[in-house]
């Protein structure tokens, strides 16, 4: 008696969840997420879910996984929220986040995948065996590459940036550098610096010219004094006349050859 | 310099009446309307195309298996659109997992077809994949279509009791 009340029990739990999933319907607008993205840009859908049953139903996000193409980088895509819990004959709206990196993507490359949503009914309880069905919807996302370009925002920071720059370098030059380049202190001190220029340089020519003159008188003397011996005078220390040396061209020898 | 008074006069007169005629005919319109009480509303409403996803059943029993051999692509889940558009069935797994979870199997020895077959292992049958994936089962406007589902279990697969889930979309 006691098992068949058990088995009747049983029974009525499993009716009343059956019929608590039978009226759990989880439904979505009709209608694929086709998007033509730059690379390495970001767009945003509204995906809309709808309880169309009579009591409240949980659901959880499932992200996509897009089939790999080689030497690309597949898009990250991510939705919020990622659960949650719909009342009866009710809507949500989930912010589906897609962003296709700049990294290794070119254009022309096609992704394709599905974003699902399952039913969790509060009274969910997960199976000891066998296969756990979990039943939703889905919305395909294709994704085609586009050439990324600069976002009009950046684009207007770049070009405020540098105007800015070349602004305050016009400015810079105009109203703080000039004026004070033109001041009569500064024309003074430019001409003293250049004076001061001047000499150092001067002076180092000196010096340069001071050290060849030495140079030149040392090697005048060395040349001097190689010229007033010969190789037996300074063997024996006797000096001899230029013109005995060369052959007699003297006077006397003159006068000699004449008698 | 009379006639000339009467006719300032009477100029006087007729623009005062004019006024007077003007004053009146607007009061007059203001009454009419306020106390018009046939005004139409009209009421718009767009409705939204949709499908919707009920499966029959949450769990899927295979029962005990031989290693080396296959259930057999029978065992039904129902999946029902109730909604306004048609859409197509999309599935996906996760692997087999054991009790020990060091021991596992494939996600796509699990198989399904839409026709009830007792034929297994060696049949041309779909596998369930890890990435979600169309079945090419296209569920008509409030319409069910049956899934069958089966499970080969590997030659020399360890004595256990493995579990796995199956997630089932409806795709429009």
């Amino acid at each position: 008696m006691a098992i068949s009340k058990a088995s009747f029990f049983v029974f009525l739990l499993s009716l009343i969840l059956t019929s608590g999933i039978y009226h759990a319907q989880l439904g979505q607008a009709a209608g694929a997420f086709i998007i033509n993205m730059s690379i390495g840009s970001t767009a945003e859908r509204n995906w809309s879910l709808v309880n169309t049953g009579d009591v409240p139903l949980g659901y959880k996000i499932i992200l996509p996984e897009f089939t790999p193409v080689p030497n690309a980088t597949a898009p990250i895509v991510t939705a919020v929220p990622m659960n949650g819990t719909i009342p009866a004959h009710t809507s949500v709206t989930i912010k589906v986040i897609i962003n296709l990196p700049y990294l290794n993507n070119k254009a022309g490359i096609r992704w394709d995948s599905v974003i699902g949503s399952v039913a969790q009914p509060l009274n969910f309880t997960q199976g000891t065996g066998g296969a756990q069905i979990q039943g939703g919807v889905g919305k395909e996302i294709v994704i085609r590459a586009q050439p990324p370009t600069i976002p009009p925002l950046e684009l207007a920071a770049v070009v405020i940036a540098a105007v800015a720059v070349i602004g305050g370098a016009i400015y810079y030059y105009k109203f703080k550098f000039l004026p004070k380049y033109n001041s009569k202190e500064s024309k003074a001190a430019r001409a003293k610096a250049a004076k001061e220029k001047a000499k150092e340089k001067l002076s180092k020519m000196e010096a340069k010219l001071k050290v060849e003159r030495s140079k030149l008188l040392a090697q005048a003397r060395a040349i001097k004094g190689s010229r007033g011996t010969t190789a037996s005078q300074r063997k024996t220390g006797v000096k001899k006349s230029k013109s005995k040396a060369k052959g007699g061209r003297t006077s006397r020898g003159r006068s000699a050859r004449k008698k | 310099m009379n006639f000339k008074t009467t006719i300032v006069n009477a100029g006087i007169i007729a623009v005062i009446a004019a006024m007077m005629l003007s004053v009146t005919f607007s009061i007059t319109g203001l009454s009419f309307s306020a106390n018009s009480g046939s005004t139409n509303v009209v009421a718009t409403v767009n409705v939204q195309t949709t499908c919707v996803l009920a499966v029959s059943n949450t769990a899927v029993n295979f029962l005990t298996v031989n290693p080396g051999a296959s259930t057999g692509v029978v065992n039904a889940v129902a999946d029902t659109n109730n909604g306004n558009v048609g859409a197509y069935i999309w599935i996906s797994g996760s692997n087999w997992i054991g009790a020990n979870i060091a021991i596992n199997f494939f996600v796509t020895n699990t198989i399904y077809s839409n026709a009830l077959s007792s034929e297994g292992a060696g049949f041309l049958f779909n596998s369930v994949g890890l990435a979600t994936g169309n079945t090419g089962i296209l569920v008509s406007t409030a319409g069910t279509n049956n899934l069958f589902f089966g499970v080969n279990i590997p030659v020399g697969q360890t004595a256990n009791a493995y579990t796995q889930n199956i997630v089932i979309n409806n795709v429009c």
